[in-house]
């Protein structure tokens, strides 16, 4: 039998490409997105820990490792935990169930009777010799999700819906690696990128001695179209050569924003393709509630006053 | 031309060769001393992401040259606890899940303990002062201010004991 599958777990059916049992006492969950403040690895933790039926503390995130984690596109959009999270959710109800499906067969008993506690399979309410890690080099994961096994109903969430300490928290707290910049590789090199000054400008002319002067060590030049960089052993040299750029790069068709360009009502002018992400709920019966309405705008153009983000490659082959 | 520059760094001496005296102190820590806590946020001394105690004062390491840290100690966020041994201001910010992105945190737990340092009871107006120059674009001020407010009573009772 074949349910319809989560659009997400339609575009990554493999079982054990969500959950894994491979360590002891310890559920290993993939997710395809990323920490990026929101807590989602947290809730992500949350979600298996429901559906599986064991304790947080067992949960080990996987997450931003692309070799073994499903491909979900960006985590952006507030979708990861409506279309990442129902995912997960049914991978690890289909998980769950293939486990009661293989202890049912061994005990000769009906799956009916069977429930798990923090990951051991007990048959009507009392013990067996049996849980997820017992069972594991038995169970096949590597199998497609066929998304027949009933999530949990909100009513029977034990884990969901309570507060729970963010698990990347600590990290940050105490100054360790939380970010990409803050990964630090030997003979690493480092790039500034020199911005447009507006889309559709064009590189004309770039004084690279001069730049490099500002520079005071060794730098390089990447220049692709109207993208340039600079590129140094030395953060500082680069830093320094990216902001003496702007007096010594020539652009022609720099366009300064108009103030008007900073309204949102220019903004709600413009062209626009409207994407509809669902259907609103029901709306509650009136209960002789009163809705009150408020447009509230912000300079849109103003949107980023620091911009921590960074990327970070390894180029070559057979890495 | 390559020179030396002598410093303390979160209790221990340090060395370093630096090409320019106006190196930034930021890029010399997480550069040279691999102390990556400390973070590059806007380069401008707008948003208090790096900053650092200075002989005790709070300092935008973005911008401050090694040259003119000469000599100076200089404490980082790896330097005020650790998960063994936390401070008590990282204690409460947990407590508090005072963080969103936590990018920012490293600099607002350093310009905290330097408040803390010289006001034991602060009020919560001088709180968000002390915290001006920090931002959190997130938005997780609320929670921030409990939790130093938090911090300080405990260090109070810590010193009473």
């Amino acid at each position: 039998m074949m349910a319809v599958l989560p659009s997400i777990l339609a575009d990554n059916p493999r079982l054990d490409l969500w959950v894994n049992f491979i360590t002891l006492g310890q559920v290993t969950i993939s997710t395809g997105r990323v920490e990026i403040g929101q807590g989602v690895l947290t809730a992500m933790a949350q979600l298996a820990a429901e559906e599986l039926d064991v304790g947080i503390e067992r949960i080990a995130i996987r997450s931003g490792d692309t070799d073994v984690t499903p491909n979900e596109g960006y985590t952006a959009g507030s979708q990861s935990m409506q279309a990442g999270g129902v995912a997960l959710r049914q991978a690890c109800a289909d998980a769950r169930a293939l486990f009661l499906d293989h202890a049912a067969r061994l005990l000769g008993c009906a799956k009916a009777e069977l429930t798990v506690r923090d990951g051991r399979i007990l048959r009507d309410g009392a013990a067996t010799a049996h849980d997820y890690w017992s069972l594991a080099a038995a169970v096949v994961l590597a199998t497609e999700a066929t998304g027949t096994a009933p999530r949990k109903s909100a009513a029977e969430y034990t884990v969901v819906g309570r507060d729970l300490a963010r698990l990347d928290l600590p990290a940050k707290v105490f100054g360790q690696p939380a970010f990409t910049h803050d990964m630090n590789l030997d003979g690493m090199a480092h790039a500034r990128v020199v911005r447009q000054p507006n889309r559709g400008a064009t590189l004309v002319s770039v004084d690279e001695q001069a730049i490099r002067r500002a520079a005071r060590e060794p730098i390089a030049f990447v220049r692709a179209g109207n993208f340039l960089a600079i590129v140094a052993d030395n953060e500082t040299a680069a830093e320094d050569a990216a902001a003496a750029a702007a007096d010594h790069v020539v652009w022609s068709g720099a366009e300064r924003p108009t103030p008007l360009q900073q309204e949102a009502n220019w903004l709600l002018q413009q062209p626009a393709i409207d994407r509809i992400i669902g259907e609103p709920a029901a709306a509650e019966p009136s209960r002789g509630l009163q809705t009150l309405e408020r447009t509230y705008t912000r300079p849109h153009l103003a949107h980023a006053s620091i911009g921590p983000s960074c990327g970070l490659a390894i180029i070559g082959t057979n890495i | 031309m390559a020179q030396n520059i002598a410093f303390t760094v979160n209790g221990n001496s340090v060395r370093i060769a630096v090409a320019h005296e106006r190196t930034p102190l930021l890029d010399v820590l997480r550069n040279e001393l691999r102390l990556m806590g400390t973070r590059f946020g806007c380069g401008l001394e707008q948003c208090g992401c790096c900053i650092v105690l200075i002989d005790g004062s709070p300092g935008k390491s973005c911008t401050r040259t090694i040259g003119s840290v000469a000599g100076c100690d200089v404490t980082t966020v790896e330097g005020i606890g650790t998960p063994e041994k936390p401070h008590p201001l990282q204690q409460a910010f947990l407590e508090e899940q005072a963080g969103q992105c936590g990018y920012c945190l490293s600099g607002i737990l350093i310009s905290a303990k330097a408040l803390l340092d010289r006001n034991p009871s602060p009020s919560r107006g001088e709180i968000a002062r002390a915290l001006d120059d920090n931002l959190c674009r997130c938005g997780a001020h609320n929670r921030i201010l409990r939790a130093v407010e938090k911090a300080a009573a405990r260090l109070r009772e810590e010193r009473r004991v």
